[in-house]
């Protein structure tokens, strides 16, 4: 690894769990890492971890020890492809899901001190708006908001918009659909949501792409590896693809 | 705090543990031992922000004196305990307080959690015993992180820190509650709550928010009042307007429900 890059931070959050936000976001780490960028994936559900379950990793520390007794996270970094490494944390620790601010500014600052290795750093967040989720977006340089087209996963997605403008004057957000039936649904759904948006909040958001309903999505999580390596021409596949394009361009 | 528990130190080394028990009343710390490496008695001590992760603690302790440091075998000595200055009354004086407001505020716009303060005056407290049980009382219903401190002789100062205006509402009433019930003399309350978005420019704007509303409290006919930036804290919640609009294009769903 290359030393004091300029990573790019990007934030992944949903709002409404079980969006696809984890598998996306392992995908997008896996395209990224193809086209031969350095990507760190930090598991930013803290205290309910599943990066780590959805790659098959058995590991044995995580982001308490960092957390906690100080570890320096580098000790801890899964290497799971070339290019491609994860930070996994803890499951079943309601402690790390309540960071005090103390504990979250340490937090930041031991990542802080090996980011330079990489690219990119995309933090896969826990779902809700939970303070986890509002710092590891305030801490970002660039918001990803992932939705499905169903009612209850926008108003969430819109709910955490919302705050993030509202209370952390946060300005730029981009938009992912997914599950959609085709390329024309998810395009409604960015319309309908950049409408309300920007009539109500005044943000106009960036279309990033939607991804369409895939039984790849679902094996490979089965098989616990990201769908881009275990069916690279799938539907699902392609379209993560078109999005690290755009995000690269 | 009572006198009993003050230990008695003299000369440089007691100048030394004012000096930090001073700036420990706006930063709690706790005194490390740093052990000597013939392990004959303690080389010097390392004073620690209560609030800081236990993570970065050890990693301090580490970088001071690699693993010489006994933070785990020896006992902390948490500085409340070997106060040496005046703490009749377990409150700091009104300069110091408004230091502590002063962080407070600070820590508002950087953690974007509230905070409010809640000033309560009970009348010719002249009963220093029975305002004593009170304060122990409160304290007992208080949060961790919440201060509490004089404001002048017979009004205390409560900071409770990361409280939206809600839940501060119930912890101050529940504070004004037992004072009430504590003591005979009239008590009243006012409450102010600040908000990240809309910080006051100084620890002075703030407190004087709060007395403010516990002059209302005061002079009207209630015993409790506060002030908060209603629109601004709740401004984050999805009205019905906005949800009518999202849900529109789905099945014309979108009705608004009086």
């Amino acid at each position: 690894m290359k030393k004091n890059r300029n990573p790019q931070i990007i934030c992944i959050s949903s709002g409404k769990g079980g969006v696809g936000k984890t598998s996306f976001t392992i995908n997008l780490a896996a395209a990224l890492s193809d086209k031969s960028r350095q990507v760190l994936l930090i598991d930013g559900d803290l205290g309910l971890a599943n990066v780590d379950v959805m790659l098959g990793l058995n590991v044995q520390h995580n982001l308490r020890e960092t957390v906690e007794e100080g570890r320096n996270p580098l000790e801890i970094l899964v290497e799971i492809m070339p290019g491609f490494f994860v930070l996994p944390a803890s499951s079943g620790v309601p402690e790390m899901a309540s960071l005090s601010y103390e504990e979250q500014a340490f937090l930041t600052d031991s990542l802080e001190r090996i980011i330079g290795n990489f690219d990119f750093v995309l933090v896969d967040t826990a779902a809700g708006i939970g303070e986890s989720v509002l710092w590891f977006n305030d801490w970002a340089d660039k918001n990803i908001t992932i939705l499905s087209p169903d009612p209850t996963a926008m108003t969430d997605a819109y709910a955490l918009i919302k705050i993030l403008k509202t209370r952390y004057n946060k300005k730029d957000f981009h938009l992912i659909i997914n599950n959609v039936k085709n390329k024309k649904e998810g395009q409604e759904v960015f319309t309908n949501m950049s409408t309300v948006l920007e009539n109500f909040l005044g943000v106009i958001p960036n279309y990033q792409g939607a991804i369409p309903q895939d039984s790849a999505v679902s094996m490979a999580v089965r098989r616990q590896k990201p769908f881009l390596t275990d069916q690279p021409k799938s539907r699902a596949s392609m379209a993560v693809r078109e999005i690290c394009n755009k995000i690269l361009s | 705090m009572a006198k009993a528990n003050c230990k008695k130190v003299t000369g440089e080394f007691a100048d030394f543990l004012r000096l930090i028990e001073q700036e420990a009343i706006f930063f709690p710390v706790e005194l490390i031992p740093v052990a000597s490496k013939d392990g004959t008695g303690p080389q010097g001590f390392l004073a620690l922000d209560t609030a800081l992760a236990a993570g970065r603690k050890k990693a301090l302790a580490k970088a001071v004196n690699a693993g010489a440091v006994s933070h785990e075998t020896q006992p902390h000595m948490a500085l409340p305990h070997m106060a040496l200055i005046d703490c009749q009354s377990e409150a700091a004086e009104h300069e110091n307080f408004k230091r502590t407001v002063y962080a407070e505020l600070d820590r508002v716009k950087k953690s974007r959690l509230p905070c409010s303060l809640l000033l309560t005056r009970i009348a010719a407290a002249k009963d220093k015993g029975c305002l004593g049980k009170a304060v122990a009382a409160v304290k007992k219903e208080m949060q961790a992180e919440a201060h509490l401190s004089h404001y002048d002789n017979e009004t205390l100062a409560i900071l409770l820190p990361g409280l939206n205006k809600n839940r501060a509402l119930i912890q101050a009433r529940a504070i004004h509650e037992i004072f009430t019930a504590k003591t005979t003399a009239r008590v009243a309350s006012g409450l102010a709550v600040c908000v990240a978005r809309a910080v006051p420019s100084s620890a002075d704007m703030f407190i004087r928010m709060a007395v403010k509303e516990l002059l209302r409290a005061d002079h009207e006919e209630g015993e409790f009042f506060y002030s908060s930036e209603d629109a601004v804290e709740d401004g984050c919640q999805v009205s019905v307007e906005e949800r009518a609009q999202l849900f529109s294009f789905l099945s014309g769903r979108g009705k608004v429900i009086e």
